[in-house]
């Protein structure tokens, strides 16, 4: 167990390149630290981040969660230690283990109904299973709803993930601003991805935030994925995984 | 307590002329805890008990009756885990010998649940338990690092035992480990179910179910539990006397 997790959020405006980054990020710490414990939670319910890395996912958090939710309705009466025992039992289901790397899908978490007291305890149960690890990296889900609705109490490292445009730029203030008032966070920094006019790039800025990383378009990295090749194939040049190995070092996490 | 006598009977039963090995328990025996909830991943597991596809179950059983329970003791039946060497079906059964609960019935109810969520709060280190409250389910993964260091169920054994003597209700325990694979696990869950709806019939009883056998959906848990219906319509009967009591008053 480490009391030292480092937990990183991926955050930005849909169509950014978070889950690719994320992805070229789990692949840097998994080859930089191989005797450390990593693991990567999709918190995009389009499920991007197990295909970039590979991983089949047969069953994400909220599928546990529906379950334990229509047990409850059939009357399965339970008290709080059994609902969390149950939920941790389940969640193992859930964590796909590769030899690199642990793999967590959420699905669509509050999707229907509100279930507070099990959703409460799968947010006990991720905190539970994240403080295990020595760094977990989330592919967060596009705009600022989940850092509203707290899925993960803590987060160490927030990284704000932007493209070239006015909107994207809009979205990580937006972040930064809802993040200081409702997460601790130790680090914060902004990578600037899809780089196409290298000029335009230092017009992006957020208050008191520094850019990270400045990634340029990655043509090898469309090319990896259109090959159905995960980021763990990619080559040790390609300008994505440079990009995000630089993001990292600048947040002193290798 | 003689609700689980039965369960108790029936467990005997299943293990009867099973090669076994027993140990008293000393609480020096314990293996080192934790404190909270340890992760061990597949890659730095040695083997899996209960593994997935593989027979297992949970349950507690108590007892007043000392010819039942009269030591704190752990019994093994099957390989220890200095033997194992993957993964294996896996039971953990406890009988617990309480003593004379006279109190209120709602208390009796709590008292029973807090002693069987004593096992909520045994981390043995290297020794990941993971339980499904639903399917009575036990899957515990082993550390090679555990393993090296010679983890057993003596010592996993009076972890459980002193967890569940910090209970002042509790007299003796016997906590049960199964890793014989010739034991008929199905029939060790039909039991845990049974266990289980036993306790929460108790619940029920407290939540004032109907007193009209034929209309009461617990009716087939009280025909086969001994002791149930008398339970049953003595907190029904306490119920009653108490709204006498309350609507006495207000008149």
């Amino acid at each position: 167990m480490s009391e030292d997790a480092k937990i990183i959020t991926v955050a930005g405006k849909g169509g950014v390149g978070k889950t690719s980054i994320s992805a070229c990020m789990v692949r840097v710490l998994s080859d930089r630290y191989p005797d450390k414990k990593i693991l990567a939670i999709d918190a995009d319910p389009a499920v991007g981040l197990s295909v970039a890395l590979g991983v089949d996912v047969k069953l994400t958090l909220d599928n546990i969660r529906t379950s334990v939710v229509d047990s409850v309705e059939n009357g399965e009466t339970r008290e709080a230690l059994e609902l969390l025992s149950e939920a941790r039992f389940r969640i193992f289901d859930a964590l796909v283990e590769t030899p690199k790397f642990a793999f967590l899908a959420i699905g669509r978490p509050e999707s229907s109904g509100c279930y507070c007291k099990v959703n409460s305890y799968l947010k006990e149960v991720i905190g539970m299973i994240a403080n295990n690890f020595d760094y977990v990296v989330i592919d967060g889900e596009a705009g600022i709803e989940q850092i509203q609705r707290r899925v993960m109490e803590k987060v160490t490292h927030l990284v704000l993930v932007t493209d070239q445009s006015k909107k994207g730029g809009q979205v990580i203030n937006t972040i930064k601003k809802v993040s200081d008032d409702l997460i601790e966070y130790e680090r914060i920094g902004i990578v600037i991805n899809r780089i196409t006019n290298p000029e335009l790039a230092d017009l992006i800025k957020v208050p008191g935030v520094e850019v990270i990383a400045k990634i340029p378009s990655d043509p090898g990295f469309a090319a990896n994925d259109i090959k159905g090749k995960s980021v763990m194939e990619l080559p040790e040049n390609d300008v994505l995984l440079n990009g995000a190995k630089e993001a990292l070092k600048n947040l002193n996490l290798i | 307590m003689e609700l689980y006598n039965k369960l108790i009977d029936e467990t005997n039963k299943l293990l009867q002329g099973k090669k076994s090995i027993s140990w008293d328990y000393n609480p020096s025996d314990a293996w080192p805890d934790n404190g909270s909830a340890e992760l061990v991943l597949r890659s730095d597991s040695a083997f899996e008990l209960g593994a997935d596809g593989l027979g297992s179950a949970n349950y507690i059983l108590h007892t007043t009756n000392p010819d039942y329970v009269n030591k704190d003791e752990t019994i093994l039946y099957g390989p220890d885990l200095t033997k194992l060497r993957s993964d294996t079906p896996f039971a953990r059964i406890v009988l617990i010998r309480v003593g004379v609960l006279d109190d209120d019935d709602e208390v009796v109810y709590r008292t029973l649940k807090d002693i069987e969520f004593c096992k909520y709060h045994v981390y043995p280190v290297g020794y990941m338990v993971r339980m499904s409250p639903e399917s009575f389910r036990e899957q515990v993964r082993i550390s090679k690092d555990a393993v090296k260091r010679h983890i057993s169920f003596k010592a996993v054994g009076a972890s459980y035992i002193k967890k569940y003597k910090e209970n002042a209700n509790v007299l003796n325990v016997k906590v049960i480990f199964v890793t014989d694979p010739s034991i008929d696990y199905n029939a060790l869950t039909v039991t845990a179910n049974m266990a289980d709806k036993i306790t929460s019939t108790l619940t029920h009883i407290l939540e004032g179910i109907p007193t009209d056998c034929s209309v009461c959906q617990l009716k087939d848990v009280c025909d086969e539990v001994e002791g149930m219906k008398e339970l049953h319509f003595g907190a029904a009967a306490k119920q009653a006397a108490r709204k006498n009591n309350t609507e006495a008053s207000r008149s």
